[in-house]
């Protein structure tokens, strides 16, 4: 089956004062149409780089990256791409609805889906009284909810997350995983690549996980996590679990520097 | 299990402190005023200052009051003309804005041209443009946009440009033309720094128009403020300062209204 990401020989840096500051290592990943994959590293490590790569944000230095056998620019001119940063980038002027809705107002040439799923992606995500809120009145949690929903507006084939959570509580981190992974069981079509830095969020949530040493980022493991689905909490107390865990824990170690600046967590 | 639906949003109730109601706003100064006010009638009918050094405060009064008409029509005009001129040098601005943050090239070689504009006094300016303009509102005008321009130019380009990597981000990972980035992203998150402009060019444009007035005037508060200067016509004089004054008061309590009501969004207006 053609993958649906594909990540060739990827090497990129940025200059930075002048000095060139390689991020990324000779990068391959291939991944298929439907799967959650989770990339995880250390700070620093270019993870958020890849997935802007792979966002058709920044063009590779060296290496290859295309999306359905094409450029990811093509997919974002079909608006295939569903962005979650890490600080939701909402619109504060608008309120909620509008946020969601803002994907169907921008480049309409790419052909739109009618103004009603605004209305059903608010109740998916439990959002329909805060409709009219502004989001400087919501938390955080709800705001990544938001930022969620406004990805999915345009039905996108592939949704690319750089910790999602990461700003977030502690229980609301661990309500929200369970909520991020019903949303992906019930849209099984699409594609997830999803960058955390926490390694039980990323056992629990993906069937893969990747993990990449510190800069430059290069992938020191691919790990399949064979647990079963639907998961929920529950899953975080079973033995498997905790031995991914572990595994993912150790190869990080693996991969870290002598510095004591690249602390994993 | 939803998370969000049991996060309660709670209604900001109001301190019912005797400090925060709107009289603790409005008595203190109110007072303070009155007190200065009965102090400067007091020493003046004591010491016998003649009238044409410094008014009595009821002498003033007078003088305001049975001639309000007069005051208000001339007050509308210098107003008149400080807002067109406001509204002319900030649309230039704004579209020079739109251009240079488009364009380095642009901005290189107008930035500069504007900077020598800006450093040149108003005050040497004025009396050109009325040469150039003649004797009606339209130098009063000018001189209002130009005095406007600048500090709208430069908070427009930093607005322009101050939008949030994350949101940028976000509209170029829908392949969104440079027209819709302007539109729904650049503009609005310029409105902050734009509305910081405003605060300083609206009072700004009413000095504008008033210099230019006292170059080349029969209407408007400047003039009248000359004429009653040459005449050493104190109670006028004053009665013009309290117009304009009250004027100044008017348009920026104006401003900060709508301020409050078109940034709400804004961190700045914002009350944790």
């Amino acid at each position: 089956m053609k993958p649906a990401i594909s990540v060739k020989s990827l090497s990129h840096s940025f200059e930075v004062n002048g000095m060139i500051l390689p991020v990324l290592s000779d990068v391959d990943i291939e991944i298929e149409q439907g799967a959650f994959v989770s990339v995880i590293g250390p700070s620093g490590c270019g993870k958020t780089t890849l997935l802007k790569l792979i966002g058709g944000l920044l063009v590779p230095d060296v290496g290859s990256v295309t999306i359905d056998g094409a450029d990811p620019k093509d997919a974002q001119r079909r608006k295939s791409i569903g962005f979650v940063f890490q600080d939701s980038s909402l619109l504060p002027w608008r309120t909620v609805a509008q946020n969601i809705r803002l994907p169907l107002e921008l480049n309409t040439a790419a052909g739109n889906r009618a103004n009603d799923d605004v209305d059903r992606l608010l109740d998916v995500m439990d959002l329909t009284e805060f409709a009219n809120y502004h989001p400087h009145e919501l938390s955080g949690g709800m705001r990544q909810r938001v930022a969620l929903a406004r990805a999915l507006a345009t039905d996108p084939d592939v949704l690319l997350m750089d910790e999602p959570l990461g700003a977030l509580d502690e229980m609301t981190r661990e309500a929200m995983r369970y909520e991020i992974l019903s949303v992906w069981e019930r849209n099984k079509r699409k594609t997830v690549v999803f960058v955390t830095h926490g390694i039980a969020e990323a056992v629990a949530l993906s069937e893969r996980v990747v993990v990449m040493s510190s800069r430059p980022g290069r992938i020191l493991k691919d790990i399949e996590i064979d647990l079963p689905h639907p998961r929920d909490q529950s899953l975080e107390k079973s033995l498997d679990f905790l031995d991914y865990t572990y595994l993912v824990r150790d190869t990080l170690k693996q991969g870290a520097s002598a510095s004591p600046f690249s602390a994993v967590h | 299990m939803s998370v969000g639906s049991s996060l309660e949003r709670r209604r900001a109730t109001p301190s019912s402190s005797i400090w925060t109601s709107p009289a603790a706003y409005i008595v203190p100064p109110v007072v303070a005023l009155a007190s200065l006010l009965a102090i400067w009638e007091i020493w003046l009918r004591i010491a016998n200052v003649p009238v044409y050094i410094l008014p009595m405060p009821s002498v003033v009064f007078v003088r305001l009051v049975s001639d309000l008409g007069f005051f208000a029509w001339h007050g509308g005009i210098t107003l008149l003309e400080a807002l067109g001129g406001f509204a002319l040098g900030a649309g230039v601005a704004l579209i020079g804005a739109t251009l240079m943050a488009h364009s380095r090239l642009l901005e290189r070689s107008l930035l500069p041209i504007a900077v020598l504009v800006k450093v040149t006094p108003i005050v040497a300016i004025a009396p050109l443009f009325v040469i150039w303009f003649g004797f009606g509102s339209l130098p009063k005008i000018f001189i209002a946009a130009l005095i406007t321009f600048f500090p709208v130019l430069v908070n427009a380009m930093t607005g322009l440009r101050a939008v949030e990597p994350g949101a940028l981000d976000y509209f170029r990972s829908l392949s969104s033309s440079r027209r819709e980035i302007y539109l729904k992203l650049r503009l609005p998150s310029a409105l902050p720094y734009l509305f910081a402009a405003f605060r300083i060019s609206i009072p700004l444009s009413v000095i504008g128009a008033v210099v230019g007035e006292w170059f080349s005037g029969d209407r408007g508060l400047g003039s009248i403020v000359i004429v009653a200067h040459s005449n050493l016509d104190m109670p006028t004089l004053f009665s013009a300062i309290i117009t304009l004054a009250f004027l100044g008061i008017t348009l920026t309590l104006l401003t900060f209204y709508l301020e409050r009501k078109i940034l709400f969004w804004h961190s700045s207006a914002i009350v944790t």
